[in-house]
């Protein structure tokens, strides 16, 4: 039976010596609620585990951003040095497209491996290259004029789908005339037609955007050569800030020379438009006596692919250096 | 005691026996209750706990759908655990206009509601606890489905 108290009445012990105490109610219970609160610490051990894996930061997705911009980037550079550095035939894509092609393989092994090193994949594929045209004239002793001698031509006449990297040097600032006479003038238009038109004279440069503002930069009256940059906004070396073309302009479809022997220097500009198809009949020769053209690229298209645990990412980039010009 | 107590022994028994049973009855109600109490918050705070992370995923899928742009591909997963604090549970992807996340145990019967923020339009889905993976649909949505990135 339960007793609860010592020395009871009928037990074989007396007095003081007795140890015949029971309690077996009590220690039942007692086993009850241990089971219970052992039951609840291991629920809120659980849940200790659970907040401590919430403060760690696993969800991080900065690599497969930083690939992209740094396959961009590269890419962007590589495509810029082989139009810089291209030595091909006239009308020869092969060697360029050739030349990124190798370039951009060592590019995708250098930075898959560098992956590879944390545990990532990555893949990068080159998949089409936009063909464009230098259209340059290198010899600093001649005026603007086509091959055949024309002062007013179009450079680019077809309908293209951008230009870029547009600079002009002028080589005698005596052979400019005044904005007032009959200047160089270059006039850029897009599919709407509208236009910018920049003009050379003799003393200042003068931009004209598509909404018929004006903007003019002097300072080179007392120059006997200059660079008018209009990729970089610069005039004789000094920011000209109307000079960028403006944003209402969409993506240059033709190009046009205007007064081309009132000028002597050297211009370049990229376009985005294949060799064979740039300019009319006797606007270019085939030396580099006069305006020539040259193969080039336009851009690019990357299929991207990075992979991790727990993160698959895949995306098709399009690579087109400097596309503000456009 | 001596022999000169006033009550009988059966008496002593009856009353030692209730008062004991008393005594038990309410320690185990009590006890039951503390344990049954503490194990309602504990789910809750793991539903929280496993909300929070399920949304930082989509949050971050989210950013890279956007980076990414058009016909790309999305897949980021995780592994929950099955059952929290013993219980299961479901996560439920709500597409309303504000989306959120609903997370409902079985045992006590909880839900508890996550927000998040997001560009990319989110597409409704259920799935248990278990692995589970972020992805970006065809359709340029993202939605929760069973199993791992592919």
């Amino acid at each position: 039976m339960a007793d609860l108290r010592e020395g009871v009445r009928g037990d074989i012990c007396t007095g003081l010596d007795c140890h015949n105490t029971r309690g077996q109610l009590l220690i039942v219970t007692g086993f009850a609620l241990a089971i219970a609160f052992v039951g609840l610490a291991l629920i809120l051990n659980s849940v200790i585990y659970t907040e401590n894996i919430a403060t760690r930061a696993e969800t991080t997705t900065s690599e497969p951003v930083s690939l992209t911009q740094s396959v961009e980037r590269g890419t962007e550079d590589l495509v810029d040095y082989i139009n810089d550095h291209n030595t091909s035939e006239e009308g020869d894509y092969s060697a360029v497209k050739e030349n990124l092609t190798r370039a951009f393989e060592n590019l995708s092994a250098i930075t898959a491996r560098h992956h590879l090193n944390s545990g990532q994949v990555s893949a990068l594929k080159l998949d089409g290259q936009m063909e464009a045209t230098w259209v340059t004239q290198t010899n600093r002793e001649r005026n603007f004029t086509n091959n055949d001698g024309d002062a007013t031509w179009s450079p680019v006449s077809t309908n293209a789908d951008g230009a870029r990297q547009f600079r002009l040097f002028v080589n005698d600032t005596t052979t400019l005339d005044g904005l007032t006479g009959n200047p160089f003038t270059v006039t850029l238009n897009d599919s709407a037609n509208d236009r910018w038109t920049l003009q050379v004279g003799s003393t200042e440069v003068e931009m004209t955007d598509a909404n018929g503002n004006n903007v003019t930069c002097g300072g080179i009256d007392t120059l006997a050569e200059f660079w008018v940059n209009v990729s970089a906004g610069t005039v004789a070396g000094t920011e000209c800030s109307g000079l960028a073309l403006a944003p209402e302009l969409g993506p240059v479809q033709g190009v046009k020379f205007e007064n081309g022997a009132n000028i002597e220097g050297s211009y370049r500009l990229l376009v985005n438009k294949s060799e064979g198809d740039v300019g009319s009949v006797g606007d270019y020769g085939t030396d580099t006596s006069g305006p020539y053209t040259q193969a080039a690229l336009w851009g690019t298209v990357i299929d991207l692919d990075f992979e991790r645990k727990n993160l698959v990412y895949r995306t098709r980039i399009r690579i087109i250096p400097g596309d503000i010009d456009e | 005691m001596s022999e000169d107590v006033a009550q009988t022994i059966t008496l002593g028994y009856t009353l030692g026996l209730g008062i004991a049973a008393i005594l038990i009855t309410g320690l185990l109600i009590a006890g039951g209750g503390f344990v049954s109490d503490q194990r309602e918050a504990a789910v809750r705070s793991e539903l929280e706990v496993l909300g929070q992370q399920v949304a930082s995923d989509i949050e971050a899928a989210d950013r890279l759908a956007v980076a990414a742009g058009a016909d790309a591909t999305v897949s980021l997963g995780r592994t929950l655990p099955q059952r929290v604090a013993g219980s299961t549970y479901m996560v439920e992807l709500v597409a309303e206009e504000d989306p959120f996340l609903r997370l409902s145990s079985s045992s006590p019967e909880l839900e508890i509601d996550v927000a998040f923020t997001n560009t990319t339009a989110v597409e409704a889905s259920r799935l248990d606890g278990g692995p589970f993976v972020v992805n970006l649909t065809a359709a340029d949505e993202l939605t929760l489905e069973s199993g791992v990135p592919s």
